[in-house]
């Protein structure tokens, strides 16, 4: 069988000169997402990298004590260290010391092991006076942390230029003197506390805005269009409204003294005297957070409803079934696209939630983001920042993940 | 809503039963905002009705808290407000073209890899906002636009984007493509075809994910909270800063202030989306 | 996009122009007291100069100047500062070292301003603003019968009801001892010495942990000033501790319900910092502003808004001799004082060096505690 070649007016063959224009359009497309590509990777995946490589990073602290390092190298962390190598801490802290550089050092070693700060404090006024002999017998007249191998191991400990000790941390463990891995104290082991509270709380918040938002979503699609329009409102001013409105609201009503407290107590469900506690506690985050999530699953569950066509629930009816049999057989499957994308983005926001536990949440509401930004307003460590937001950006995109897998990031809707 | 009569009883307790949890859940959405209105117009420094208020006594009541944002004497919201509309005009030009764009790439049949793209360049809805205050952060200290208001656009930008790039592609996917065919046949160029067939028809879309792009960036507080120095406060900053430092009602006016002007953008969203939606020739039901 | 970059950089640098980029930036704790500065000598000062000076809220802590000189952006000139972070600040180098005599006005009387200051500055980088008190207060509508002492602070089983604390460590740990049966007397010197064993720590901490868990009693933490007469008009707590010229403010002038207790005070001072290398720092500006606001009369004005004492004693003179000083032309200030007799039977006297010393690791066991509620 011979083939025919089929020519275009110019005489190219076809095939040849469908490629070079489907080419020509792919490279139109690209084009046109080039800026945003570009934009997005130098302003946004730069820093996330940027971030990452933060959380690893440990070479302030061994800029700032180079000679300590190399002597501590040869040092088998048995016994207390010698002589020489309290000579090279006092030549590498000195220097520091005189110039007031010294301040970010304490900061860094406290993070290492507590005590240091006062101990280095106290060092840093004597350090001045100091004679140039006898550096070990000096140091260790200065303060108790100088006699203890502990903080001598917490030193050696930070030598490395590259850690993953933050991470460690991250999940309340850490390294001990020969380097392997242990629970810190209990005393400090208050991440995986927050992590599974963080992940209880996105669970209840999913869970309760589901709850909510499916009947609405119904009544919404199922209603005429003039009164849906009219509940739609109901949905999306919230959703438009500054996040810090509603929180403040929130703060509000909440009250020991606001309006919900005295309406239970009007209703005579709490004793005057015995009002419930609802806000600076874990249910002031939930109750806040469910309210202001809530159009985040409305929104896509209504989408998907809006698609179902009313006859095939009267097609079950009128084949005997129940309106219960038909709405679980036929109608409930049918809204599972909706609530999979509903539910992982309710979840998604609800894990990276700051601005409303931190003002509603009170100690024992606060969530791992209140942690995030205690390290890098309060505390400073922002190594440990970084290495808590990469733990958390990889536990989001993994849920992203799961999600384009299930619904396609192409069907997000937004109302 | 009424029922037919032969309507069963057991039906009838389950269906009204079923309209007041709607009615309850609608409540608990829409109910948190008007609390706001009348603790605004409290004549006494705190956030909390007074039991004169309560009993509506007409002195309980004031304006002393919206003289208090205007004429106050160490006043930051006239700042904030010039900020935060810079701000977001800026953040809402630079996402929506850039947005746009991206979604006509986006929505062409031969983008290769699209659902990569797309699944990058929606990243920044879906990643915490803390996360990616504390990444920025660290990037604009490094390159020096730290407390600086291009700094702030740039990043609102960023989280901007999303919202264009998702209504866009929503508006082309009802796109009828012969259209901007038969102008290209015509001998229009392309540039000429996208600025005079394609945007018109894409506009409302445009339009609807800009005012998204300016929400965020208005409303947005925590990549701020990180990146503002003293000149670049906004309005949510100084919410932030008042709820947690001064708690004095003028957040409360403010707070009013911003749920009139959410209400002016619910409607003029909607009227857009019903307008591209009768473009577009789509009929709701 | 290179038009809107170019754009965006011809707005911000109009921006930096417009605003108010010369304008000294003073960071205070906000609310009445930063009224009472802004009032008292910020306002006047700026006049005089012809600088304008700007007022800006912290919560105090050295976190925020910290962060703005590694993010190489600062933008405060001047700190209003706990004792403690003067000496910490200090020791880093975050702060211009004063020459008292030379850098600040002398008293009226030519008495130099270094014999002016009611004590010693606790480092040079420090300059006396205020003397306040750390004192706690009860809502007099919520409370049944009249809480007195220390301990009724801690006694949930007399006076059931929250509690408000303040969110660090510094002042509780002092209080809950005070409030555990160790009498203060005159200063508390033995408050600090046992608070630096480990067993005095831990009864400190214990004293919060059990009025923070106990079913009749609970704690709410402010963070800001304000929020103590907030939480306690609102309902949200019985009693709160809270700087004593908030308690004032609210009760006297906005005749709010709140009694104030005096019984176990802490006696704090609050200093002024210069930031070195703050925007208005090289052009001397900062230092102009400071040296105003700082004079005899400067200090005597803030306390016609606030119960706080200034930091001269000829600002105390000019007081004295203007009663009755407060700003509503009928109260009398010195009473009002933290320093007056009635208020100073039993006082404990911040230890600003224990506290510049120690503060990392209590607050690492304060946070602890906190987190395990």
């Amino acid at each position: 069988m011979s083939t025919k070649i089929i020519l275009s007016s110019d005489g190219i063959p076809l095939e040849q000169s469908l490629k070079k224009s489907e080419r020509k359009n792919k490279i139109r497309a690209l084009l046109l997402v080039a800026p945003l590509f570009l934009f997005i990777l130098i302003i946004y995946v730069f820093p996330l990298g940027d971030m990452l490589f933060r959380s690893v990073d440990n070479r302030m602290i061994t800029e700032m004590l180079p000679n300590t390092f190399s002597a501590l190298e040869k040092w088998d962390a048995k016994e207390l260290p010698s002589e020489e190598i309290y000579e090279a801490f006092y030549n590498d802290f000195y220097p520091l010391a005189k110039a007031k550089k010294s301040g970010k050092l304490f900061q860094r070693l406290n993070y290492e092991k507590s005590g240091f700060s006062s101990g280095l404090k106290k060092t840093n006024k004597l350090i001045l006076d100091f004679k140039k002999e006898n550096y070990k017998e000096q140091f260790m007249n200065t303060h108790e942390i100088w006699r203890s191998l502990d903080y001598w191991i917490a030193i050696k400990n930070t030598s490395p230029k590259w850690t993953y000790v933050k991470y460690l941390k991250g999940i309340d463990l850490t390294l001990d003197q020969q380097k392997k891995i242990v629970q810190v104290e209990d005393e400090k082991s208050i991440h995986v506390t927050l992590w599974l509270r963080t992940l209880k709380v996105a669970f209840w918040v999913t869970v309760s805005c589901f709850l909510l938002s499916y009947p609405i979503a119904y009544l919404l699609s199922t209603i005429p269009m003039k009164y849906s329009n009219l509940l739609m409102i109901c949905v999306l001013l919230p959703f438009w409204t500054s996040l810090l409105v509603r929180t403040s609201s929130w703060m509000i009503l909440l009250q020991q003294e606001g309006p919900i407290n005295n309406l239970i107590v009007w209703l005579g469900l709490a004793a005057d005297d015995n009002r419930p506690e609802l806000m600076h506690n874990m249910i002031g985050t939930f109750i806040t957070m469910s309210q202001i999530l809530l159009p985040f699953m409305v929104l896509p569950l209504y989408s998907v409803m809006k698609t179902i066509p009313p006859s095939l629930m009267r097609a079950g009816k009128s084949l005997g079934g129940t309106p219960l049999i038909s709405f679980v057989k036929i109608y409930f499957p049918l809204t599972i696209p909706g609530i999979g994308a509903g539910c992982l983005l309710v979840f998604i926001l609800a894990i990276g939630y700051y601005i409303t536990p931190a003002l509603v949440g009170g100690a024992s509401g606060s969530l791992i983001s209140n942690m995030i930004a205690y390290h890098m307003k309060s505390s400073l460590d922002w190594a440990f920042a970084a290495a808590l937001g990469t733990m958390l950006l990889v536990a989001v995109l993994t849920i992203y993940w799961i999600y384009h897998k299930l619904v396609g990031i192409d069907n997000i809707k937004l109302g | 809503m009424a029922l037919p009569k032969y309507t069963p009883l057991h039906y009838r307790i389950w269906h009204y039963s079923y309209l007041t949890i709607c009615g309850l859940v609608f409540l608990f959405l829409v109910a948190p905002l008007f609390v706001i209105l009348p603790l605004s117009f409290n004549a006494e420094p705190f956030l909390h009705f007074s039991d004169k208020m309560l009993a509506l006594d007409p002195e309980a009541f004031s304006l002393r808290w919206y003289k208090e944002m205007i004429f106050g004497t160490k006043n930051p919201w006239g700042l904030a407000a010039k900020n935060s509309f810079i701000i977001a005009i800026f953040a809402t030009i630079g996402s929506t073209i850039l947005g746009t764009l991206a979604a006509i790439g986006l929505s062409s049949r031969y983008m290769p890899y699209k659902a990569a793209f797309m699944a990058l360049l929606i990243s920044p809805m879906i990643v915490p906002l803390i996360i990616s205050g504390t990444a920025i952060f660290f990037f604009m200290a490094k390159v020096g636009l730290a407390a600086t208001h291009t700094g702030i656009v740039l990043s609102h930008i960023i989280l901007g984007t999303p919202f264009v790039v998702i209504t866009v592609t929503a508006t082309l996917s009802g796109f009828d493509h012969s259209v901007t065919k038969a102008a290209a046949s015509l001998g229009s160029n392309p540039v000429n075809t996208f600025m005079k067939i394609t945007l018109p028809l894409i506009m409302p879309g445009v339009i609807s994910g800009a005012l998204f792009a300016f929400v965020t960036s208005f409303d947005e507080v925590v990549v701020v909270l990180f990146l503002a120095g003293l000149e670049n406060t906004t309005i949510p900053i100084q919410m932030w800063v008042g709820l947690r430092e001064q708690i004095s009602p003028t957040i409360l006016a403010v707070a009013t202030c911003l749920i009139i002007l959410s209400t002016l953008i619910l409607v003029t969203a909607e009227l857009l989306r019903r307008r591209s939606e009768r473009l577009r020739g789509i009929k709701r039901n | 996009m290179k038009k809107i970059s170019k754009l965006l950089l011809a707005l911000s640098f109009v921006l930096s122009i417009t605003s108010s980029a010369f304008a000294v930036t003073v960071v205070s704790f906000g609310g009445a007291y930063t009224e009472s500065q802004k009032l008292g000598y910020g306002d006047p000062a700026a006049k005089k100069l012809g600088i304008p000076i700007d007022w800006v809220d912290y919560t105090g802590g050295l976190s925020e100047i910290k962060a703005q000189i590694e993010a190489k952006a600062i933008t405060w000139d001047i700190i209003d500062l706990y004792s403690m972070d003067t000496i910490i600040g200090c020791d880093e180098g975050l702060f211009h070292e004063f020459d008292f005599d030379k850098d600040f006005y002398p008293a009226p009387d030519g008495t130099p301003a270094s014999k002016d200051f009611f004590t010693d500055m606790p480092s040079k980088c420090a300059v006396g603003n205020i003397l306040y008190s750390w004192i706690y207060a009860y809502n007099t509508k919520n409370v049944k019968g009249t809480p007195k002492t220390i301990e009724d602070f801690f006694n949930t089983k007399k006076f059931p009801g929250k509690r408000g604390v303040y969110k660090d460590a510094l002042g509780n740990l002092e209080i809950a001892l005070a409030g555990d049966g160790m009498k203060p007397g005159k200063g508390g010197k033995e408050i600090y010495e046992a608070l630096k064993t480990p067993e005095g720590l831990e009864r400190a901490l214990n004293k919060f942990k059990t009025l923070c868990t106990d079913p009749k009693g609970g704690c709410v933490f402010w963070n800001a000033g304000a929020q103590a007469p907030e939480f306690l008009v609102s309902g949200e707590v019985v009693m709160s501790t809270g700087w004593n010229g908030r308690f004032f403010k609210a009760a006297i002038v906005e005749g709010a319900p709140i009694g104030q207790i005096w019984d176990g005070q802490i006696l704090d001072y609050e200093y002024f910092a210069l930031v070195k290398g703050g925007p208005n720092y090289e052009n001397g500006d900062a230092m102009k502003a400071l040296k105003e606001m700082t004079s005899p009369e400067g200090l005597a004005g803030s306390a016609k808004y606030i119960a706080y004492a200034p930091w001269r004693k000829s600002s105390i003179k000019i007081m004295e001799a203007g009663e009755p000083w407060f700003n509503d032309g009928k109260t009398k200030m010195v009473p009002q004082m933290p320093t007056a007799p009635a208020n100073t039977k039993s006082y404990i006297l911040m230890d600003a060096q224990f506290w510049a010393d120690n503060n990392t690791e209590l607050q690492e066991k304060w946070e602890a505690m906190k987190a395990g509620l």
